[in-house]
């Protein structure tokens, strides 16, 4: 099937984030059309019959988070997510630095769908240079331009844009922690119920918060029809692209836009090139870290978000980090326990006391101080803060990489015990003390 | 000017001005706090008093976030904050080595400052950067793939260029950087790898 | 249809409103479901992860405490994952726990304790390093924290922010190393920072005060009232060793709503103080010796028959506190008037303010009718200082919706809750409360229907205020027009909208013209008589309002006295107008008062230093002076009584809203104190008269007797609850809200310029 690029059309296009340059290549037609010839309704159905589903990792459809928004409700927002932290997926971050208008664009046109005035891109704190400040100046050019601020276009439609650069916290890519964050207050995620966003949400009004690609998408929609998007990608469930990021040891890291609905192979082999060295797969994070692993009996599964699942994990975020041979997955995970302890934000017990704890037990196993009851500890510590457990999700996600790789990599485990070393030669010991620091 | 703890007097205008920008003030206590590091370069109780009193919240409401978020400092850090990425690919990329390296070149590890105050050294986890493992944040300026070569380059470029970049950490004024910022350089978005820039198969780990 | 939604828990089929969340609903069926950060007082945020439930068509175990019921919801909370994700939070939870239960304060009432008993595991399998914390840090001179007992359930920082409304305590890092705290070098420094020790589901935050004094099960505890202030919170009295250890809210949802305020919580001190009185004196000499009750009560006695017999009763003056209970106070005035003959009475030292004409003087309204109010005035009152927990009540109803209006040069604690905020020039709050009124009667926005039905004089008033127009007030005031406007239309068009004013106020001139003016707007707009609709003049004493409802002051109709001896009523030989506190003490500094009697006021201590003041005291024939320690009007005295605490003895107070609660002896008074009541009738007895009240309860009778506001009240009614008067003696219903009744009597609107309304 032939396939153009939709969304990444102007990376690598020289300048491309300067409004000049995005409306020569026919930016911010789409928001023409939508204020114009739409009404806000329906968009949100355009949106809806195109199968758009939200980029951000769960999938819930774009358009139906638009409807749950209520009718008439007297203040409303939308926030942007581009908080981008999952270990493994840079895709907004490249997004966003040659093609800021484009989000600009789909969020104008979001916003207006669910009558808006105020809305915020969210953006995480280490992007700046030059990511933050080419959408700040991004920003400015639209309203100069008069695709912010009031009566945009001539329509009678306002909205104001705020870019919110936040201060380096992965807990802000969860929604409602990420409402906290702008609020100015301790982004610890609320629960769910009683404060979902399309009912209580930024400020405790109606808010709309969709991810980078998600918003990237709408314009590509408006402009070609929600027909033309039903007929991308996997449908009729999985329409529509999505970029892959690929990382680890793999011949050629990068984003790369594919179908939905890839299969796995396709991408770690055709787009990414293959491993290093001609050495062997072993695994990958098909969604992050936070995504149970896939290993190499998986390399036929469909990257989607209902064939994923499927084989017990998720599309998440589409970082995929790859691991060959060389790769001891026990000090692997070890590695991203790390990242889950150094996380969690600290509100809910499991979480915050459980990131520790397996963190401390895959230091000793990583450190030659395994025990037998180590493994069945872990996958019991994983159960106990995962399976919805928690307020947010990073319950779960911190218990995957442990569950996931005790099932298709236990005897690696059991070496590490047995024996108080890896089984691959992973690490040289002078490095170790450098890569593993006490928790 | 500021003297060190406390705001300028532009500083704190903008501030003030950030509590009238968004639908409420409070939302200003984040931004504020990062303007104050931008100036300051670290969070000293000072200007977490002065946001506060601007914004018009307890003191404590600086407190709370200035120790959540991994971006704020709340003691004095060096010129140059080198944050080495420790994210799974960039750990498989060889983010140890890159610590290793700068331990042997400046002699301290994560969390740490040279006695000249020219460098601290900490580690980030992802970055998201990982087609750029194993990379590093340098004040505000994404750097990597790193190898060791790169790495002298690096630090002899932040010793030698006396305004590289002004130390913030979150966020910064404007750009003197000498290196060129590291963008993607690949004309296809399909391919728009780094690998004539990564780091010889395997040659980061073993 | 209606409200209520039917569910099953653990089998058992109960209804409950709907909206309520599943901890309350489990409570109303008799199931208990552990919880640790879920307190019925604060919003639920679902940190602790101790309440999971499971529910039918539910995956997975959810939290009960941020789960609302849903008609037909069966819920489990014996669920096999159930008791396996609680055993797994205990486990996480203790996992870095110090185990220091037999030194921590909280051991024996702690509910990881009890959780742990009664949900946790067998063993733990915890073997790594724990978290280690220096312990304890002081977060304030009262509180201290141990981190490493603190299991992060928020519920002290949630307090602070919901209830308190500030962040004076906070929370700092993130993951396992969370902590409790504040910025370095600042201060815990809440009046609410004691209910967090209570609220404190661990021996995370503990007392100083407390601190080792004692365990749980060596403590007895005793209900009873804090006397610091005049809104009456409800106590729990701990005591050990013949000391208060500790005091704790005894809740009562219609005076405080659970909280306390450091005052009261840490005030008791003084009860403990080795100094207490605990022997009558009697002066010989130049020294005060001891002595026994005999002796003692015979000196006063013969002091003041002297005194009385030699330069006539209205030499004779008898100064009390508003702190004492309803039965010392009667009886001090029945002996000042029925048996000294004299009306030098008062509880006042200070000139008495101005009052709404309207009667009885006291608040229309209810504590907890404010939480009905959809507007509320706050005319020059600073609850914050004066009235602490009134300050959090009036915060509520700020949360509930109301809109609040500040009137205030001062930046009051409230204006930041304040819709609006007013802020007239010193000397001006009657000029503005004037312009309100003409605003509403320009705009046209008067309760015409009530105005008609309840009222008279409007059309005096309208000529009074014609002149205050807004621009007229906006200049003298300062206050800009537009947002008197805004005021007068919350006051008129958002009822139910109450005014609360400081009735201190009353003492300078333009607060004494506001006072009147307050009263005029609540009736214009209809605002009195219902919840949510009140006057609240706010008294500051514990037991002001019992003062006034008793007649405790010069020129205002008293009890009649049923006569003891059987006699007539009345009082016989007392002059009509006898002098008030203030006047007694100039008369005093003038040398022609040659008797008082001090019970619980040391004037020396209370008023600033005066050598006139002291001359008199020095001079008086007769000084009875009776309290609880020892203070400078006492070296002056001929004859010192030991009285009780509000701990050791019966008694009632009336707090701010009219409600007269009770007290309980916790403890006896020290060595040969004795309740105030009681000595009063003993010295009426050595006086000659035959008082006789075997016991506290019988003073109470006779108040409830002859006092019409009192009618009906007993301590059996009173109960641990208190009742607001006045008791409908046919229902046996408390009023919440004077002046429902749309009776014959009219509400007058201010008659006539504000001086002649002076009332003492």
């Amino acid at each position: 099937m032939p396939f153009e690029p939709i969304i990444t059309g102007n990376v690598g296009v020289p300048n491309a984030w300067e409004i000049d340059v995005y409306e020569s290549r026919g930016g911010y037609r789409a928001l023409a059309k939508a204020l114009r010839e739409h009404q806000p309704e329906e968009l949100v159905d355009l949106v809806s019959k195109s199968g758009l589903r939200g980029r951000g990792g769960a999938g819930f459809p774009a358009g139906r988070k638009w409807s749950l928004i209520p009718k008439g409700a007297p203040e409303v927002y939308m926030v942007c997510n581009a908080d981008e932290s999952e270990p493994g997926s840079f895709s907004n971050h490249e997004l966003l630095d040659w093609d800021p208008h484009s989000l600009i664009e789909g969020v104008i046109i979001g916003s207006y769908a669910i009558r808006a005035r105020v809305a915020f891109i969210y953006m995480r704190g280490e992007f700046w240079k030059p990511t933050g400040q080419r959408m700040e100046a991004a920003i400015a050019q639209a309203y100069a331009r008069g695709y912010l601020g009031r009566d945009i276009l001539g329509t009678g439609y306002n909205l104001d844009l705020h870019l919110f650069i936040g201060a380096g916290a992965y807990v802000c890519g969860e929604e409602t922690a990420l409402l906290e964050s702008i609020e100015g207050n301790r982004p610890m995620p609320r629960p769910r119920p009683p404060y979902f966003p399309p009912s209580i949400g930024l400020y405790g009004k109606p808010t709309a918060v969709n991810n980078v690609e998600t918003l990237a998408n709408v314009p590509h929609i408006v402009l070609n029809g929600a027909e033309w998007y039903t007929r991308l990608g996997n449908p009729p469930r999985n329409p529509g692209t999505k970029v892959f990021s690929l990382s680890g040891l793999i011949k050629r890291p990068g984003n790369y836009e594919a179908p939905l609905g890839i299969t796995l192979r396709e991408l770690l082999f055709g787009y990414g090139g293959g491993m290093l060295d001609g050495r062997t797969f072993k695994a990958v994070t098909p969604g992050g870290t936070s995504t149970p692993l896939l290993t190499a009996e998986h390399l036929d599964v469909r990257m989607d978000y209902d064939s994923l699942p499927a084989v017990g994990t998720y599309l998440g975020s589409t970082g995929l980090i790859v691991m060959d041979d060389t790769v001891c997955i026990p000090c692997a995970v070890y590695h991203m326990s790390k990242f889950y302890q150094h996380e969690s934000c600290g509100k809910c017990t499991p979480c915050r006391e459980g990131t520790s704890w397996i963190n401390a037990i895959l230091y000793r196993i990583t450190h030659g101080q395994g025990r037998e009851e180590d493994m069945p500890l872990l996958l019991d510590l994983s159960d106990n803060m995962g399976g919805r457990k928690t307020v947010c999700a990073l319950g779960d996600f911190a218990g995957f990489p442990v569950t996931s790789s005790i099932k298709y990599f236990r005897q690696e485990y059991e070496y590490h015990i047995r024996y108080g070393r890896c089984p691959t030669s992973c690490q040289p010991a002078e490095e170790r003390q450098w890569t593993i620091s006490q928790p | 000017m500021s003297d060190g703890l406390r705001l300028s007097a532009k500083t704190r205008a903008e501030i003030e001005r950030l509590t009238t920008v968004y639908p409420v003030r409070r939302s200003a206590l984040l931004p504020g706090l990062r303007l104050a590091q931008r100036e300051i370069g670290w969070l000293p109780r000072e200007a977490m008093d002065e946001v506060a009193e601007i914004v018009g919240v307890d003191p404590n409401a600086c407190y709370a976030l200035a120790t959540f978020y991994d971006l704020f400092y709340r003691e004095p850090v060096g010129k140059y904050v080198i944050g080495v990425c420790e994210g799974l690919a960039c750990h498989l990329g060889g983010s140890g080595r890159v610590l290793g390296w700068l331990k042997e070149r400046l002699g301290i590890g994560p969390g740490e400052t040279t006695a000249d105050g020219l460098f601290t050294v900490r580690t980030f986890e992802c970055l998201a950067a990982c087609d750029r493992a194993p990379c590093a944040l340098v004040n505000d300026e994404y750097v990597g793939p790193l190898d060791e070569a790169r790495l002298d380059e690096l630090l002899r470029e932040l010793r030698s260029h006396p305004n590289w970049s002004r130390v913030s950490g979150v966020g910064g004024r404007g750009s003197g950087a000498s290196i060129p910022d590291p963008q993607y350089p690949t004309p296809d978005p399909r391919h728009s790898t780094t690998d004539t820039r990564h780091p010889a198969p395997g040659e980061g780990r073993s | 249809m209606d409200n209520l939604a039917t569910v099953t828990i653990d089998g058992r089929v109960v209804k409950v409103p709907r909206g309520m969340n599943l901890v309350e609903a489990a409570r109303l069926a008799g199931v208990e479901i552990p919880v640790f950060c879920y307190h019925s007082k604060l919003k639920p945020v679902g940190a602790c992860r101790m309440c999971y439930v499971a529910i039918e068509k539910v995956p997975g175990v959810v939290t009960a405490c941020t789960t609302t019921v849903t008609d037909g919801m069966v819920v489990n909370t014996k669920d096999p994952r159930v008791v396996k994700a609680q055993q797994g939070v205990l486990e996480f939870l203790l996992a870095n726990h110090p185990l220091d239960c037999p030194v921590c304060d909280r051991g024996g009432e702690c509910p990881l304790q009890n959780n742990t008993f009664g949900y946790g595991g067998p063993v733990s399998r915890y073997v790594e390093p724990k978290r280690h914390f220096a312990k304890p840090i002081p977060l304030s001179r009262r509180i201290l924290l141990d981190r490493e007992r603190c299991i992060l359930c928020y519920r002290c920082v949630r307090f602070q922010k919901e209830i308190a409304g500030d962040e004076t305590l906070t929370v700092i890092n993130r993951g396992a190393r969370v902590e409790i705290a504040t910025l370095p070098g600042r201060e815990f420094d809440s009046p609410f920072s004691g209910n967090t020790i209570e609220l404190c589901p661990v021996g995370a935050l503990t007392s100083a005060l407390y601190r080792f004094k004692a365990r749980p099960w060596d403590i007895r505890s005793s209900p009873s009232l804090c006397d610091q202030c005049s809104v009456g919170c409800n106590v729990r009295v701990d005591t050990r060793n013949r000391q208060i250890v500790r005091l704790l809210s005894r809740e009562n949802a219609a005076v405080d709503d659970g909280w306390l305020c450091d005052r009261g919580r840490f005030g008791y001190e003084f009860a403990n103080h080795p100094d207490r009185l605990t022997q009558p004196q009697v002066r010989e000499g130049t020294r005060l010796r001891a002595a026994e009750w005999e002796e003692a009560l015979y000196q006063a006695a013969q002091g003041l028959r002297q005194v009385v017999s030699q330069r006539g009763p209205g030499t004779v003056g008898v100064l009390v506190s508003p702190r004492l209970a309803n039965e010392d106070l009667y009886l001090a005035q029945r002996l000042a008037r029925a048996v000294i003959g004299t009306s030098n009475l008062d509880y006042r030292l200070t000139p008495h303010p101005t009052v709404s004409p309207l009667r009885p003087d006291a608040a229309s309204g209810s504590i907890v009718g404010l939480e009905k109010a959809r507007t509320i005035l706050i005319l020059g009152a600073d609850p914050l200082n004066h009235q602490p927990v009134l300050d959090l009540r009036l915060k509520k109803a700020a949360s509930l919706g109301a809109r609040l209006i500040v009137v205030d040069e001062k930046q009051t604690d409230l204006a930041a809750f304040a819709r609006l905020w007013l802020r007239p020039r010193s000397g001006s709050l009657d000029t503005l409360a004037r312009g309100l009124v003409h605003l509403i009667l320009a705009n046209g926005q008067v309760n015409q229907e009530f105005v008609d039905r309840r009222t008279e004089g409007i059309d005096a008033l309208r000529a009074r205020v014609a002149d205050d127009t807004p621009e007229r007030v906006a200049a003298s005031t300062g206050v800009p027009a537009p947002l008197l406007e805004q005021a007068a239309t919350l006051l008129a068009t958002n009822g139910p909208a109450s005014i609360v004013y400081d009735r201190d106020l009353g003492a300078s001139d333009d607060g004494a013209a506001a006072v009147l003016a307050a009263t005029d707007l609540a009736l214009l707009t209809g605002n009195i008589g219902r919840d949510g609709a009140g006057l609240y003049p706010l008294v500051r004493a514990a037991n002001e309002q019992g003062a006034l409802d008793l007649g405790l002051m010069p020129r205002r109709p008293s009890p009649p006295t049923p006569s003891p001896t059987g006699g007539e009523g009345g009082h016989a030989g007392c002059p009509a107008g006898g002098m008030t506190g203030a006047e007694m003490l100039d008369a005093l500094r003038a040398g022609q008062l040659k008797a008082l009697y001090l019970l619980g006021v040391d004037p020396l201590r209370e008023l600033p230093d005066d050598r006139a003041l002291r001359d008199g005291l020095t001079g008086l024939t007769t000084l009875i002076v009776q309290d609880i320690l020892p203070g400078p009007a006492q070296e002056l005295a001929t004859v010192v009584l030991p009285g009780a605490a509000f701990h050791e003895r019966e008694g009632t107070l009336t707090n701010l809203e009219r409600r007269v609660q009770r007290l309980w002896p916790a403890l006896k008074p020290p060595g040969k104190a004795r309740p105030d009541w009681q000595i009063i009738h003993d010295l009426a007895r050595a006086l000659g008269t035959s008082f006789d009240y075997a016991q506290a309860s019988d003073v109470f009778a006779e108040i409830a007797s002859v006092v019409p506001t009192y009618r009906g009240l007993t301590y059996g009614k009173v109960g641990l609850k208190g009742v607001q008067w006045p008791l409908d003696v046919a229902s046996g219903q408390e009023a919440g809200s004077l002046y429902e009744d749309p009776g014959d009597t009219r509400l007058a609107f201010t008659p006539v310029a504000p001086s002649t309304a002076r009332i003492v």
